[in-house]
């Protein structure tokens, strides 16, 4: 007896330790904060895309779009012309052309536009179900010549092909609606797709983040608490080429890290005031094993590298 | 058929999903949330009391200041406002973005007029957000308090010991076992009662950020979805006893009831002659009947009632009760002002910094197309996306085409 509480003991004493050394293969440093010819740039909760192929990554502020080369530097800029309407998102296809989400009221459109961001073409969706009637996007993602639709109010996500025909239709509501209590609505925070087609999202109120096949599969994991790998207020979410997940937790201030199977890896950033801390993180996005992390208070976006053993 | 399927599938992975998992459903449910939400125990470098935001604010922004208006969402971030583009909530608070909202325009030439941002509302300190004190005014206006200390904790208390019983308000006693805030939202049973509504602190309430101690109940009631666009229906919110006098914690000099000062009054009777007015004004030369003369930019206090089977028939948002005050119904700070901000100075309901709200039949704006509406002095720097969402959508058809002041409602002096 005395013997079976003894391991029992040690083994909860150790296990920590153990599971700290497998945790120790991943490691993310902190390499610069995107910048312009004036040093770095003081971006708040901006939205954040990424063009893998070209290692590029695309900053939305305020309408305007900036763009960073694979050092961090800002290239280019444009959407301050009025006619392109309120861009709230973007994302790039396999011919590099930039797909630009834009809203004029509550009239949405995907403008197609050179690597310039000069307007080439208009595309609206069609053949929405009526389910889908009321379809608000505020993210676009392509992946594969399918464009990803995400209206998180709405709790729905849609897919067309490239030319914006309606191809699958997914209402995550109805799945989140089964718990509810009145008045209470669980909202999608972070959205993306990962390397297989797969979508991303996070519903931080109830403390989650899931993966969903393009054939309805729903897999989940998270749960709160504050020890690594636990969820407070969770939001962006993105996946990298290995398969690792990456998930944003805005009130710990950090990165967390799982792999494919949703085991916990490691987490980098926490609040501070040190160029590798966060302050309140809201998005990321994973380009050619760099990470992108906004956060609020002013203080730009932060690079990290990720290390694996 | 093929979207039903998914969701079939969608349903069924789910259920087992969640029933694998912890199930942690909804957040406040009327009183003390999620503590996992707010508080980091054991992780990374805390701030003091364990919270994770550099603020109490800050922290409750997390979720409440995100981006698009959905539900709770009561602050939109920066990078959602462009100029020209206004605020996105439409809350009957409203949204704290118009503090961040500053106007210049030059109502004619070689003079410029500047709006700034703080003057739009109750200035939070939420740094992460980037929200600061109000420079104008070290302390709150008509009180002592100290500005610098105002929080969203000051008005709310995040865990929300007071409560809804049968036998009224109390801190403590039965659990609270949801939101009371809704008209949906259940009633108190012998063995369990509802969250206050807003999770407002009140009598014995432990005093919030700014060390203020209230000594009165804000009895409200409104539609679940409330959030909304109010260019079809207004969103009617039931308003109880205890508003002004609620108010009046921190501006007791703003209170006629507590005030020395010459000050309009509030948690009185509209009394026969103000009730009439309102019954039949529906706006510049426009004139309306008692049943369809409600106006949500100009709400008023359903008698001095704290009965909630009265309030909760009153919140709808469906437009089926259209119906103005009874002269016993009062007025109050919320006739004329939003608690959180709003896109005027003085978080006033309406824009009283000029004579004309509605010009030429249309909202005015730089980029209207309309002369008139377009003027710089009518358009006071907004657009016209600004001066609608400012309204919550609400279209100025139901106004007089040149429509004046809204203290007009109840004063008909246009």
């Amino acid at each position: 007896m005395y013997t079976k509480s003894l391991s029992f003991l040690m083994t909860v004493i150790l296990l920590p330790f153990f599971s700290a050394a497998v945790h120790a293969q991943i490691k993310a440093s902190y390499l610069y904060s995107l910048s312009d010819f004036n040093g770095s740039i003081p971006f708040g909760l901006v939205k954040l895309t990424g063009d893998e192929e070209r290692g590029e990554v695309y900053v939305i502020n305020k309408g305007i779009v900036s763009i960073f080369n694979g050092s961090g530097m800002e290239v280019y800029q444009f959407g301050d012309e009025r006619p392109l309407g309120a861009i709230v998102d973007v994302t790039v296809d396999q011919e590099g052309n930039i797909l630009m989400l834009s809203y004029k009221g509550d009239d949405y459109s995907v403008i197609r536009c050179n690597f310039r961001g000069e307007p080439k073409a208009t595309l609206k969706l069609s053949g929405l179900p009526d389910g889908f009637s009321r379809f608000l996007p505020r993210r676009l993602i392509h992946w594969n010549s399918y464009l990803y639709f995400a209206d998180f109010f709405g709790r729905k996500i849609v897919v067309t092909d490239r030319t914006g025909s309606f191809v699958d239709g997914y209402d995550v509501g109805a799945i989140l609606a089964v718990d509810e209590k009145p008045g209470s609505m669980n909202d999608i925070v972070g959205f993306s797709v990962d390397k297989d087609g797969n979508m991303l999202f996070t519903v931080p109120t109830i403390f989650r983040a899931f993966r969903m096949s393009r054939d309805g599969t729903l897999q989940s994991f998270g749960s709160p608490g504050n020890i690594e790998g636990k969820f407070n207020i969770v939001s962006g979410i993105a996946s990298d080429d290995r398969g690792f997940i990456y998930v944003v937790d805005t009130l710990k201030s950090t990165v967390m890290v799982y792999d494919k199977e949703f085991n916990f890896q490691t987490q980098f950033g926490y609040r501070g005031d040190g160029p590798e801390n966060l302050i309140a993180p809201r998005d990321l996005e994973v380009i050619n094993g760099k990470i992108f992390v906004n956060q609020a208070r002013r203080r730009g976006i932060s690079v990290f590298r990720m290390a694996y053993d | 058929m093929k979207i039903f399927k998914f969701t079939l599938l969608l349903v069924a992975a789910v259920v087992v999903t969640f029933g694998l998992g912890t199930a942690a459903y909804a957040f406040h449910s009327g009183g003390v949330a999620e503590c996992m939400g707010c508080h980091n125990i054991h992780d990374a470098a805390s701030a003091s009391y364990l919270l994770v935001g550099s603020d109490a604010s800050s922290t409750c922004l997390v979720c409440h200041g995100r981006s698009g208006a959905s539900s709770y969402h009561i602050s939109t971030p920066d990078v959602d406002m462009p100029a020209g583009v206004p605020p996105g909530n439409r809350t009957p608070g409203g949204d704290f973005g118009w503090l961040k909202k500053r106007y210049e325009w030059s109502p004619r030439s070689g003079t410029t007029s500047i709006e700034e941002g703080w003057t739009h509302g109750h200035n939070i300190v939420a740094i992460d957000a980037g929200y600061d004190f109000d420079p104008d005014n070290p302390t709150a206006p008509g009180g002592d308090m100290d500005s610098t200390l105002l929080s969203c904790t000051s008005c709310h208390d995040q865990h929300s010991k007071l409560r809804r019983t049968t036998a009224g308000f109390a801190v403590g006693g039965a659990p609270i076992f949801s939101s009371g805030s809704y008209s949906t939202s259940p009633d108190p049973t012998a063995d369990l009662a509802v969250g206050a509504y807003r999770l407002l602190r009140g009598t014995g309430s432990d005093a919030g950020s700014g060390g203020k101690t209230f000594t009165s109940i804000l009895n409200a009631v409104v539609t679940s979805s409330y959030n909304r666009t109010e260019e079809v229906t207004p969103t009617r919110v039931a308003y109880g006893a205890g508003i002004s006098d609620w108010c009046a914690t921190c501006h007791p000099d703003m209170h006629s009831g507590t005030s020395s000062l010459m000050t309009h009054p509030v948690n009185q009777a509209l009394g026969t002659t103000v009730a009439g007015i309102y019954n039949a004004y529906a706006g510049s030369g426009k004139s309306t009947t008692p049943d369809q003369s409600y106006d949500s930019i100009v709400p008023f206090q359903a008698d001095n009632t704290s009965d909630y089977t009265v309030l909760k028939p009153l919140a709808i948002n469906d437009g089926s009760n259209n119906a103005g005050p009874a002269t016993s119904d009062r007025v109050m700070c919320l006739s004329c002002h939003r608690a959180h901000a709003t896109g005027w100075e003085f978080m006033t309901r309406w824009n009283n910094g000029i004579e004309m709200i509605v010009i030429n039949g249309l909202w005015p704006g730089i980029d209207s197309p309309d002369l008139d509406a377009s003027a710089p002095k009518w358009a006071m720097g907004r657009t016209v996306a600004e001066t609608t969402k400012a309204y919550n959508d609400k279209t100025p058809t139901g106004y007089g085409t040149w429509q004046r002041s809204l203290c007009n409602k109840c004063h008909a002096k246009d």
